[in-house]
């Protein structure tokens, strides 16, 4: 038992140690991942304030979209829950402050804009309310570096203090910055407070004709320029803008110039761009004209705007397109174009596969139909043609696009080879086959590849498709299964690659004849080998098999009676002159005892035949088991004393009258 | 104990030995048999994906190149297998290499791309993150049906060629030297690729800097199994495992799975029935 155990031991550690390595050899000893669903919840509070100083200094330049985006940023940064109230109240006071500023800012600009156009109540009004926001603005920012740092700073590890003074000082020189803008602020709506007082009011008026045009026309402007009391002012610099009538009033031309003449009056002639916007035509475009006054009449009059609307008008370009469904690479289409509304010029158009350019030219009729090469290295899938008309004076450019489905022909395989290869006798296989497309036409010149038994064979199809390849089969021992592969790419871009596979059996009809005969002569000699086995393993073992039904008993001598021949049933024993008179014995004292049982050693045997016979007789018949054992399992065997002293024994025995 | 009955034990030890160890799920990281968080049962179950266990090279030297390799490569790759991915991607095929601190490089090396993973330094992001740092979210993706890509313990890609870039991580990112979860003076910023696809031969190679993606765990977290699916670019699907070091159980599952099938083929199974038949009938043959 513990010999097995033992080796069964030595087996399990040569299996472990012949296993690999049972842990990933990452570079660096860095884990390739974690839990998501157990992972920390962490913060970096130093990168967190340093995110804040760039939010202070967006206040500090006034920009203040960028401050609101960046705290909405941070604002969305996962952290633990004891740092989420820092985060959301810091976030609170800087909110507070950039949209007072912000406000403080629209208001001044909007006061600005009413002291220009001469509604100087109204500017009173907004700067005071702008004065407010300020005071707010400058409230907030006075309870803000306390919450900041003091919140924050408890969260950054104690190795980064240094750091953390670093991060704190600018933000302190942040909120300096501040301090002086809100400052500036207030400098500003001072002077306009100033700017309000002792100014004449001026007006002016603007008209343009005509109101509707084309793209590409003339445009004539004129108006007037004169003051509260109706003095025209002459010489005074006036600027026209253009600018689509959208929130953003996008600008279509450079502003212009003009000087006023006698009368105030001023006129001139502009060519409207060939612009193509549909703002231009629906919503319109402004002709604002403005006046700033300049040098000595900064103090006298105030600034003056009015603007007039007109609609710029063009021709749209209606381009259609039209190409098959679905498109084969390297073979030409026939692509469809037509352009709307049709005028008698010609139109330049480009057309575009996915990015690339395919074709140029110029229509010359409302319609064209033109073939057009698909690229050869195309892939399958979804693809677009796309049409650029190019505009022409009136008419906008127009484009359009439609998408083809890139699509390859099927291509078949039709193989034939074995299935099952006698070895060594069909070592070469042929391989037979026709490369041909969906409607059984052979395909020319397709590269056949054969693969098997990690060869590679390559052949070229002929005329018809055919192709053919014979290749050895390698040996085998007795029985094997290999995979043969054949791929088959065909010269036209249009057609898909192929593959087919099969599985060869080879099978070495020498081997099979040899392990047949074996197994017969096995067959033949079972008891023999048997015999050989027993001894062999009784040799490394020490352990005897015995027994009717193979059993190993372990040390035990097993014996028992034929009942047929009298000898001992169902084992091979050492046969000789005191086995045979240990045997007439058993025969003779197997009346008292009892048959010796086929699981009975002799020594089991004569513990039994010890209670059922006389003492002189058991005395005898000891001694002739123990000569019997030496005799079967001895490998000295036995002297000829033995033998004349189991000769003695056994005569005794039988001779004796004890039944 | 007779010597018979201590062979049976034994057998009956060994027998469900085996049992258990084939039917107790791996654990390694990115094992397709593995079902926990770590592991790529999910990703190809939903990919639908053909699984190389053995020879990479065998496979890439039969195969068509109408699919698209996913390959993590945390160990080394051999000449003849540099050689096949070559030949691989040269004719069309599409090769995902998905490393964060793996070999990856020794592939684009040899394959002469001119980029790298930069595995010596650890991707965080103390803004745009699920929890920490150390899983950034990167929201910055050319694909349009993904919105943001959750990574885990990512690297980045150094890009010294003109390339696609699917994914780059946001600006407040930064490359952590020295893995200590904390910016410091001298660490890179980013905006730094994370996904990008570069044209090889009539293929195309796509790297991605973090293979965890795709574990259980991961899969299912922003629109990484999108972002997965569309880097195959609509192939069929090769994972590659023979580049993942499995552990011992996973070794002893591979042989015991190699030697039951051994064993059920056709021309073995007969003589294990005839063997069975001739122990259970020997006592009557034996007359």
């Amino acid at each position: 038992m513990r010999r097995w155990l033992c080796g069964f031991t030595v087996v399990i550690l040569i299996l472990v140690a012949a296993m690999p390595p049972a842990t990933l050899a990452f570079l660096n000893n860095v884990p390739p991942h974690e839990d998501p669903e157990r992972a920390e919840r962490a913060v970096d509070a130093l990168y967190l304030l340093a995110l804040y100083c760039n939010v202070l200094e967006y206040i500090g330049e006034v920009k203040l979209d960028n401050a609101t985006s960046m705290l909405k940023l941070i604002e969305g940064i996962e952290v633990p829950r004891n740092v989420r109230y820092v985060i959301d109240r810091t976030n609170q006071l800087l909110n507070k402050l950039s949209s007072e500023l912000n406000e403080t800012e629209n208001r001044i600009e909007e006061a600005r804009i009413l002291i220009d156009n001469g509604f100087y109540e109204e500017a009173l009004s907004e700067l005071n309310r702008a004065l407010i926001c300020l005071a707010r603005a400058n409230a907030t920012l006075d309870e803000l570096p306390v919450e900041l740092i003091q919140g924050l700073g408890k969260f950054v590890p104690k190795d980064y203090e240094e750091r953390l003074r670093e991060i704190s000082d600018r933000i302190s020189e942040l909120v300096d910055r501040i301090r002086d803008l809100i400052e500036e602020i207030l400098e500003e709506m001072r002077n306009l407070r100033m700017r309000v007082t002792g100014r004449i009011p001026t007006f002016i008026m603007v008209n343009a004709t005509p109101q509707t045009l084309m793209v590409g026309g003339n445009l004539t402007i004129h108006g007037f320029l004169y003051d509260v009391n109706g003095t025209p002012l002459n010489g005074r610099l006036v600027k026209i803008f253009f600018e689509l009538s959208t929130p953003g009033g996008e600008s279509i031309i450079e502003p212009i110039q003009v000087y006023t003449r006698l009368g105030g009056a001023f006129k001139f002639t502009v060519r409207m761009p060939y612009i193509y916007r549909e703002e231009s035509m629906t919503q319109g475009v402004i002709v604002r004209a403005c006046y700033t006054p300049s040098g000595g009449d900064v103090s006298i009059y105030s600034a003056s705007t009015n603007y007039t609307k007109i609609l710029l008008l063009f021709n749209r370009t209606i381009v259609t397109i039209s190409a098959p469904e679905e498109v084969l690479p390297g073979k030409n289409v026939s692509v469809s174009i037509s352009v709307d509304p049709w005028i008698n010029v010609s139109r330049k158009i480009h057309v575009f596969f996915d990015s690339r350019k395919v074709l140029g030219t110029t229509l010359n009729n409302r319609t064209i139909t033109s073939t057009i090469k698909i690229p050869a290295s195309t892939g399958p899938g979804k693809h677009f043609f796309r049409v650029v008309v190019e505009p022409y004076e009136t008419f906008s450019p127009g484009e359009n696009s439609t998408s083809v489905t890139v699509v390859l022909e099927e291509t078949f395989l039709k193989v034939s080879v074995k299935d099952l290869v006698l070895y060594p006798f069909e070592s070469k296989v042929l391989l037979e086959g026709f490369v041909v497309d969906e409607n059984g036409s052979g395909l020319e010149n397709a590269l056949i590849r054969v693969f098997f038994q990690g060869r590679e064979y390559a052949v070229n199809s002929s005329r018809d498709g055919y192709f053919n390849v014979s290749f050895n089969v390698g040996f085998s021992i007795v029985f094997s299964r290999s995979t043969l592969t054949v791929l088959a790419d065909p010269v036209e871009p249009w057609m898909s690659s192929a593959s087919w596979s099969h599985t060869i059996t080879t099978v070495n009809v020498l081997s099979v004849f040899f392990i047949l005969s074996v197994i017969l002569l096995a067959f033949m000699n079972a008891s023999r080998l048997r015999r050989v086995g027993e001894r062999v393993f009784e040799r490394f073992t020490w352990i005897s098999v015995r027994g009717s039904r193979g059993e190993v008993t372990g040390g035990k001598i097993p014996v028992g009676i034929g009942e047929a021949t009298g000898l001992l049933r169902g084992y091979t024993v050492r046969r000789g002159p005191i086995v045979e008179y240990y045997l007439r014995v058993v025969e003779k004292i197997s009346r008292i005892v009892g048959r010796p049982k086929p699981y009975e050693t002799i020594r089991e045997y004569l513990w039994r035949a010890k209670n059922a016979l006389p003492q002189s007789v058991l005395r005898l018949f000891e001694k002739l088991s123990f000569l019997a054992e030496k005799a079967i399992y001895s490998p000295t065997g036995c002297s000829s004393e033995d033998v004349s002293s189991a000769e003695s024994i056994a005569r005794r025995i039988l001779e004796s009258d004890f039944g | 104990m007779k010597a018979s009955r201590i062979l049976l034990l034994m057998a009956a030890i060994v027998l469900a030995s085996i049992i258990i160890v084939a039917a107790y799920p791996s654990t390694t990281d990115f094992s397709i048999y593995n079902p926990w968080w770590n592991g790529y049962s999910e990703m190809r179950r939903v990919l639908g994906a053909h699984v190389i266990e053995f020879s990479l090279e065998d496979f890439l030297r039969t195969t068509s190149t109408n699919i698209t390799l996913i390959t993590v490569p945390y160990t080394r790759f051999s000449a003849g297998e540099l050689e096949a991915l070559k030949t691989f991607v040269s004719k069309g095929g599409r090769l995902v290499v998905m490393d964060d601190f793996g070999y990856g490089n020794q592939v684009l090396e040899y394959l002469g791309v001119q980029a790298r993973f930069t595995n010596d330094s650890m991707l965080a992001d103390p803004v745009f993150n699920y929890r920490n740092c150390r899983l950034p979210i990167v929201r910055n993706v050319d694909y349009p049906n993904v919105s943001e890509v959750v990574l885990n313990h990512a690297s980045t890609i150094l890009l010294m060629e003109v390339a696609r870039i699917i994914a780059n991580s946001s600006s407040y990112s930064y490359l952590d030297a020295n893995f200590n979860g904390v910016w410091d003076e001298g660490e890179s910023v980013g905006p730094f690729p994370v996904a990008v696809e570069l044209d090889y031969g009539n293929g195309s190679i796509v790297l991605v800097s973090d293979p965890s993606i795709g574990i259980n765990g991961m899969i299912g977290m922003g629109d990484n199994l999108e972002f997965i699916k569309s880097i195959t670019g609509g192939r069929r699907v090769v994972i590659d495992e023979s580049h993942v070091p499995g552990s011992m159980h996973d070794e002893v599952k591979k042989t015991v799975f190699t030697v039951r099938s051994m064993l059920s083929r056709e021309y073995v199974f007969p003589f294990i029935v005839v063997g069975l038949i001739y122990v259970s009938l020997r006592k009557l043959w034996k007359g």
